[in-house]
């Protein structure tokens, strides 16, 4: 994904003047083509978040476009109160771009990993968020940006996740990809690159001749594409939300408010990362699985869900 | 009656319905100086995109700005009975993007600072001649991303950019040289590579030749001028308490006096 971004945003810097790049001091030798085809245009802040979040708006009111770059706590939380105020209160798109999302930093531990992001991005007014789930649709997304009319996150994996999507994308990236399974068998939903565990989690089912469930990644987390959601959860069966994300802010809390204020009584579980720290130097696969995230878990966690009577 | 006074009865007015009449008239003096004689701007095109911009950083003294913006035709000057009220946006702290003039919100403190420098390297990288001014607080350098903004705007060459601290010499709950012993914010910009003066006369013309003269070279200018809290009003000179106390009754009489105006003047 974060080859795919540099890739993509460098197309976009050459043909868009006022595209601007400033890092945190990250991503050692991914912007020099960038500084090589305008370094005017690209600043390396220095370890700076906060001030670079200010220095990026002060940029957008004076006619740029900037994405600021870093890992992703140091991108949002570092800098929160810079992005609600002079990014969401004062209107100035600013896209910025984290690196690493999720467990993806693994064993460089719980300074580096990032799981508080989306929620607390949701959690402010105007912000558009999204988490991409593969590559292309990492592509994607860029060559939308200068059509934003706000600030906007976009949290990226690393550099090995998987292409999921067809080659031919969505019309745009906010389009939810949806994999149909058999009728009334469920769904799985999740936001971003766990798209692959889920999709992993769906064919193990199959294979052991349960159901085959759907399948639904959602790029766009805020605003949340409501009407889409509705009737596809009203229809689906048993709903199952798996999330490399803390609960709180996450999409398992999302659905659950829009499943009841729908009226929707499907069974409902999500599966999150719990709110305590890992004691633990694990990589992300051993994070997802002792979160009961990888696809191993999410299979056993449907399998539990699609046999409980209703409670209703 | 002198504009300054006008400015300050106008102040005062507002402090009816809010704290922060002292930090309010602690910097008074630096915004007109910047809007009667500095910065190349106009009321009816505040939004022009080659204006040279004003960043009240310390969102809190915004009574000034408000006062000093309706003075130069920004707005008209009865709004200013607004202040404070759901009939207008002049908030306690400065709002986004509903009153000319007004470049950006704020209100906690150590924001403006980088975004003024951002605006400055957007301005200079466009090839535009306009300038960028952000008026800090002395107790708001406490802030660290302050000087993240006055390290990169050193890094950056910002010679459009000048921050003007007024430097009453408090802060919200005590005197700054107690919070922070021996720390000397003038070498603190200076140690960051910008220009640095400090100003203690702070006469119109002492403050516009100084805010107005062209850098000496590719270097962010900072101006620490050595200003008295609640200026202006006697009784509220350097005393905290005006931070707090909205002008009411008694109080405001007292101070329509200080400032030459009989109690029942309207």
């Amino acid at each position: 994904m974060r080859d795919a971004f540099f890739d993509e945003l460098l197309a976009l810097f050459t043909a868009d003047p006022r595209l601007m790049f400033l890092t945190g001091d990250l991503g050692y030798k991914l912007y020099d083509p960038l500084a090589a085809a305008d370094p005017k245009r690209v600043v390396n802040f220095g370890i700076r978040e906060a001030a670079m979040i200010g220095y990026a708006a002060g940029l957008a009111e004076a006619g740029f476009l900037p994405v600021a770059y870093s890992i992703v706590p140091f991108v949002t939380l570092r800098c929160l109160e810079q992005i609600k105020l002079e990014l969401c209160y004062n209107r100035r798109r600013v896209i910025l771009v984290g690196v690493g999302g999720g467990y993806a930093y693994g064993r460089n531990g719980v300074t580096h990993h990032g799981i508080e992001d989306l929620g607390l991005m949701r959690s402010l007014g105007g912000m558009r968020v999204f988490a991409p789930c593969d590559p292309l649709e990492v592509r994607d997304l860029v060559r939308a940006l200068p059509a934003l009319d706000g600030p906007a996150y976009i949290r990226l994996g690393r550099n090995k996740e998987p292409r999921l999507r067809q080659e031919a994308g969505p019309p745009s990236p906010l389009t939810p990809f949806y994999r149909a399974g058999a009728p009334g068998a469920g769904l799985l939903v999740t936001a971003g690159f766990l798209l692959a565990e889920l999709l992993a989690a769906a064919d193990a089912l199959a294979a052991r001749g349960a159901a085959r469930p759907a399948v639904l990644h959602l790029p766009c987390l805020s605003p949340l594409p409501e009407d889409y959601l509705a009737p596809l959860l009203a229809a689906a069966g048993p709903v199952l939300v798996a999330e490399e994300h803390i609960r709180p802010g996450g999409l398992g809390e999302a659905l659950a408010r829009l499943m009841l204020e729908a009226g929707i009584a499907a069974p409902f579980r999500s599966l999150a990362i719990p709110a305590a720290f890992p004691e633990r130097c694990l990589d992300r696969g051993e994070l997802l699985a002792a979160a009961g995230l990888d696809a191993a878990g999410i299979e056993a966690a449907f399998l539990k869900l699609a046999a409980e009577k209703p409670h209703y | 009656m002198s504009i300054l006074k006008q400015l300050r009865l106008d102040v005062v007015a507002m402090a009816e319905r809010s704290g922060h009449v002292g930090p309010a008239l602690s910097c008074l003096d630096l915004i007109f100086a910047l809007y009667d004689g500095v910065l190349r701007v106009r009321p009816d095109a505040p939004d022009d995109r080659d204006r040279d911009r004003f960043i009240l950083s310390k969102g809190h003294g915004c009574m000034a700005l408000y006062a000093v913006l309706a003075s130069r035709g920004f707005f008209p000057r009865e709004t200013l009975a607004a202040y404070c009220t759901a009939q207008a946006c002049l908030g306690e702290h400065p709002m986004p993007g509903k009153i000319p003039g007004v470049e950006l919100a704020t209100g906690s403190l150590g924001h403006g600072l980088a975004y003024a420098a951002g605006q400055a390297a957007g301005l200079a990288l466009r090839g535009s001649p306009a300038r960028v001014f952000a008026l800090l607080g002395d107790g708001e350098c406490d802030e660290g991303s302050v000087w993240e903004a006055a390290a990169a705007a050193t890094a950056q060459n910002l010679s459009n950019l000048t921050a003007v601290v007024d430097a009453n010499g408090w802060q919200a709950c005590g005197r700054c040289g107690c919070v922070t012993p021996g720390f000397d914010l003038a070498a603190a910009f200076a140690g960051f590579g910008w220009e640095t003066r400090e100003l203690t006369d702070l006469s119109q013309p002492a403050l516009v030749a100084a805010f107005g003269a062209a850098p000496a070279g590719n270097r962010p200018r900072a101006f620490v001028c050595r200003t008295v809290k609640g200026a202006g009003v006697a009784f509220m000179e350097d005393d905290l308490e005006w931070h707090y106390r909205p002008v009411r009754g008694r109080d405001r009489d007292r101070a329509r006096a200080c400032l030459g105006e009989c109690p029942g003047d309207a």
